[in-house]
C-alpha cells in the first residue's frame, strides 16, 4: 500500500529565529543548522528542511497529518522572533555607534590634553630660560593644577 | 553685617607679597595716584567687584597651607571699614596680616591706624617714582618703609631681593606678579 505524502512548510529564513520560535511553541531542539532542524515535539521527532526560504516537512497526510497541528502556530511567533531580534540588532547597533563616537571623543580629550600640556611645558621652559638669563633663582611649586613659579635675584 | 570691600584682584596663593605663602586682596580705588604706580588699573572707585568681608573670610577658611594675607591695592585704607573687618576676621583665624598702604602714619585717621596695629607687617608711604628700586624686597620705592608691627615675623626676614612670580595656569596661560622688568614681561605678550 502506497502512502502519501506530502510536505507542509512554514517560510522561515532566519535560522536563529526559527529555533527561538520552535523552543518557544515547546520543542525541543535536537540539532539545528543553516539546512536544517531536528525537534522533538509532542512525543514525535521531526527534521524540518530548508528550502527556499521555507522550513518543511514532509509527512505521511494519512498517519501523521493531526501531528503537525503545531505547525499553524509557529508562524506569528517566529514573526514576533524576527521582530525581537530586529530591535536587538539596532540596539546593538546603536551601542556600537555610541561607542565609536566616546571612543573618538576620548581620542580627541587626550589629543587636547597632551597639547595642554605641552603648551603648559613649553610656557614653563620660556621663562626658566629667560629667568635663568637675567640671574633669577626659581623656585616652582604646583597647586591645584596650577604651576607657580618665584622668580628671586638677590642684588 | 558685614561690610563690603571693593576688590580690583586677588590671588589665592602667593609668595612675594610677605613673608610665606599669602592670599593676597588689590583692593580697588586709591585716590593718591602715586605718579609711576603700576597698579593704575586699581585706581577707579568704579571698578572690580564687591564682596562682602564675611564671603572672603568664609573662602579663606577653605584655602589650604597660606600662613596669611595680603592687602594692597588699590588702596586698602580708603576702605578702612571694610579693610579692618577683614584684618580683625583673619586674626581670629590665626592668620597673619600684611598691610600695603600709600599713606604715611602721620595721615591715618582712627580706623587706619587700628587696622595699621592689628596688622603684623606693614609698608607705608606714596610710590615716588625718582626712588623707584626694584631690589627692594616688599616695596617699590627707596622712600617706603617697612614696618615689623607684631613679634609673628623677625626683621631678618626682610633680605632686600627682586621677586617676581609667575603662575602657569591650567590653560596655559601665564600671569606674572611682582616687579618683573620688561625681558620678563614681555613673555606675556602674543
Amino acid at each position: 500500500m502506497s502512502g502519501v505524502w506530502t510536505e507542509k512548510s512554514v517560510p522561515m529564513t532566519d535560522n536563529e529565529c526559527a529555533v527561538e520560535a520552535l523552543e518557544e511553541i515547546g520543542a525541543t531542539i535536537l540539532a539545528s543548522n543553516q539546512n536544517q532542524i531536528r525537534i522533538r515535539i509532542n512525543g514525535q521527532e521531526w527534521a524540518m528542511q530548508r528550502n527556499h526560504g521555507r522550513y518543511s516537512i514532509r509527512f505521511n497526510r494519512r498517519t501523521q497529518a493531526n501531528s503537525l497541528n503545531w505547525m499553524n502556530s509557529i508562524g506569528p511567533v517566529y514573526e514576533e522572533a524576527v521582530q525581537r531580534k530586529l530591535r536587538r540588532l539596532r540596539t546593538e547597533e546603536e551601542t556600537a555607534q555610541l561607542e565609536s563616537e566616546r571612543a573618538e571623543i576620548q581620542a580627541q580629550r587626550e589629543a587636547f590634553e597632551n597639547q595642554r600640556q605641552e603648551l603648559i611645558e613649553q610656557r614653563k621652559q620660556e621663562i626658566l630660560e629667560k629667568a635663568k638669563t637675567l640671574g633669577y633663582r626659581v623656585k616652582q611649586t604646583e597647586q591645584n593644577g596650577q604651576i607657580r613659579m618665584v622668580l628671586v635675584r638677590t642684588a | 553685617m558685614s561690610n563690603t570691600l571693593r576688590l580690583g584682584h586677588r590671588l589665592d596663593h602667593s609668595e612675594i607679597y610677605g613673608p610665606g605663602l599669602r592670599s593676597v586682596f588689590w583692593t580697588q580705588g586709591c585716590t593718591l595716584a602715586c605718579k609711576g604706580c603700576w597698579n593704575t588699573q586699581y585706581w577707579s572707585s568704579r571698578g572690580g567687584s564687591e564682596i562682602e568681608v564675611s564671603q572672603i573670610l568664609a573662602e579663606l577658611d577653605e584655602l589650604e597651607g597660606i600662613e596669611g594675607i595680603t592687602l594692597l591695592g588699590g588702596e586698602p585704607l580708603q576702605q578702612s571699614e571694610a579693610s579692618l573687618e577683614l584684618i580683625r576676621g583673619c586674626k581670629e583665624r590665626g592668620l597673619s596680616v600684611f598691610l600695603y598702604t600709600g599713606y604715611e602714619p602721620s595721615e591715618f585717621d582712627e580706623t587706619m591706624q587700628t587696622c595699621f596695629d592689628l596688622s603684623d607687617i606693614a609698608v607705608t608711604g606714596r610710590f615716588i617714582q625718582e626712588l623707584r628700586d626694584t631690589t627692594l624686597r616688599w616695596r617699590g620705592s627707596r622712600n617706603q618703609q617697612v614696618h615689623f608691627i607684631s613679634d609673628a615675623y623677625e626683621e631678618s626676614v626682610l633680605q632686600e631681593q627682586t621677586e617676581v612670580e609667575c603662575h602657569i595656569l591650567p590653560n596655559g596661560e601665564i600671569r606674572m606678579v611682582g616687579y618683573a622688568e620688561p625681558e620678563l614681561s614681555n613673555l606675556l605678550e602674543v
